[in-house]
């Protein structure tokens, strides 16, 4: 194999004015290819060599780290081993060092926030949206999640979002009132979907409850998001009732829950599992209120390679499961406002059994934004990422029906329209399909 | 049934049939399932999935539903009802928050 190795060369005549060519930023002239290197190095020639001062002492002068002056070059070539430990560390009595690859870090949960909520709003080039008139005007947004602080909103967005109570929802033994949870996830969650929507209006789902199943502080069960998408189901395209949802132009569901572990779920094989039974009830009602056009996305999950939730416990791959992973839905990533995975961020394929190409898109996270978990925190998880997505649906579904343009095509055409990733078009998995472009599907759109 | 692997003894979701283009009442939506009455979550009731397909869920002690093969009286089931959680602060404690 061809191995990219550093190599630590005698000044020479050719190694002098490449050097020099590089820091004056002039067209390169000499070839690199007259100069003397050792059999079995071949030369990088597009590395320029690096000065770095005389032979055998540790310490150099400034004046030594000149090209003229420089009694040692380092230049950039490969070598022909079968492995990187079959590198030689010397070749024709020059010492060879390792080019090791280096990556940038990664964000992960416990580092603070990278960038803001204007940051976002630039990347997402949400002015030109909005001069469009796309801000998610007479669109809904249901955030299904462990409910709303409209007070807190109110504070941090300086007004007082649209919230339609009457059309909300929660479980008949919750007693708080749509909009009047305590600050929590679906508070930033809510906020992330106004910033791409801010005319929308909310809609509270809290299917997620403190005191939920296994003593947890915010968690709820499958069957209650069941009971929660059939109450949009209904009021959407089925009862018609009067002030129902059907008056909305779109409806949009933001998802940002999940399973962490399979073990939450029936063992592998039972025909009555969740996370990989693409006809388990949850992920049927699903596609049902997909193909009656509302636009349903959801969270990657957070078991990412690189510093998976502790929940995941150790897994990362397939772990994009249940209705995460079924193909009606908008499947999001997060990256941080540099463009870089964030490394929590859930990787696909999912899980064998259901769609493998996911996640379809990815959007940013960990920036500041709500401080919904107090002064300085970020907005963090796939959880910011889904929502911040969905607003983005939803300011385009503020001119775009789904009866003209429904779910599955709006889909496509958002990863059409997405930012290669890496360096690589088309899926791959940390990225799907790219970073979300809100403007150029809108312009494609011809909205 | 939630986070745990057992599938006898605790509520499960099962699907059943709507009648002539009518959610089932509790008491037929027992009937298919071959379980009596108080063997079902009322306070959960019966839940449209696909109305149009006629097909809508309940909960219902699994231990108590008929041993009838799966389907072979119109439902299907028993279905998990895993426990689910926010996907956000990512944790560095395997406890949910």
């Amino acid at each position: 194999m061809r191995i990219p190795v550093l190599v630590v060369l005698p000044a020479q005549d050719s190694l002098r004015e490449a050097a020099l060519e590089a820091i004056q930023h002039r067209e390169p002239e000499s070839s690199l290819e007259s100069a003397t290197v050792p059999g079995g190095i071949e030369l990088d020639l597009s590395f320029s060599p690096v000065a770095i001062g005389g032979a055998g002492r540790r310490e150099s002068s400034l004046e030594s780290l000149q090209p003229e002056e420089t009694e040692q070059f380092v230049v950039r070539g490969f070598v022909d081993a079968a492995s990187p430990t079959d590198v030689p560390a010397a070749v024709g009595g020059q010492p060879v060092f390792c080019d090791i690859p280096i990556q940038p870090f990664v964000t992960c949960g416990i580092d603070p926030p990278l960038g803001d909520v204007a940051l976002v709003r630039q990347k997402l080039r949400l002015a030109a949206l909005a001069a469009k008139g796309l801000d998610g005007s007479e669109v809904a947004i249901a955030i299904v999640d462990n409910g709303i602080d409209l007070d807190h909103l109110t504070t941090k967005l300086g007004s007082t979002p649209g919230l339609d109570v009457a059309n909300s929802w929660s479980a008949p033994t919750l007693v708080t009132p749509p909009g009047a949870h305590a600050t929590d996830h679906g508070t930033m969650c809510a906020y992330d979907a106004l910033i791409a929507a801010p005319a929308a209006t909310l809609l509270d789902f809290p299917v997620l409850t403190k005191g939920g199943p296994g003593g947890s502080a915010a968690s709820g069960t499958i069957g209650t998001a069941l009971q929660a998408f059939s109450s949009l189901l209904t009021s959407w395209r089925v009862a018609y009732a009067p002030g129902g949802l059907w008056k909305y132009r779109g409806l949009v569901i933001s998802n940002s829950w999940g399973i962490y572990d399979a073990d939450w779920d029936f063992p592998p094989g039972h025909p009555g599992r969740y996370i990989d039974n693409p006809m388990h009830p949850f992920n049927q009602i699903v596609r049902v209120l997909a193909s009656v056009g509302a636009d349903i996305v959801f969270a990657a999950g957070n078991c990412g390679a690189e510093c998976a939730d502790a929940r995941c416990r150790g897994r990362t791959s397939g772990t994009i499961m249940g209705a995460n992973a079924i193909p009606e839905v908008l499947t999001i990533a997060g990256c941080d406002t540099s463009d870089l995975r964030v490394g929590y961020s859930s990787q696909g394929p999912s899980i064998p059994g259901m769609y493998a190409e996911k996640p379809d898109l990815t959007t940013y996270t960990h920036f500041l934004g709500s401080e919904t978990f107090g002064t300085g925190t970020p907005d963090s998880g796939t959880s910011t990422a889904c929502p911040v997505a969905a607003g983005c649906v939803a300011a385009l579904r503020t001119r775009l029906p789904p009866d003209t343009r429904p779910p599955a095509q709006l889909f496509a055409q958002l990863r059409a329209s997405a930012t290669p990733a890496a360096g690589s078009a088309g899926w791959n998995a940390d990225y799907g399909h790219g970073l979300l472009d809100p403007l150029a599907a809108a312009n494609a759109l011809g909205l | 049934m939630t986070g745990g692997t057992s599938t006898v003894g605790a509520m499960a979701l099962y699907a059943v049939r709507g009648e002539e283009g009518r959610p089932p009442s509790l008491a037929s939506a027992a009937a298919q399932l071959g379980a009596s009455l108080e063997d079902l979550d009322a306070a959960y009731g019966v839940v449209p999935v696909d109305p149009q397909a006629g097909l809508y869920a309940v909960q219902a002690r699994s231990d108590r539903v008929g041993d009838t093969a799966q389907g072979a009286r119109g439902y299907q089931g028993p279905y998990s009802s895993p426990k689910i959680s926010p996907l956000a602060p990512p944790s560095t404690t395997d406890k949910d928050d």
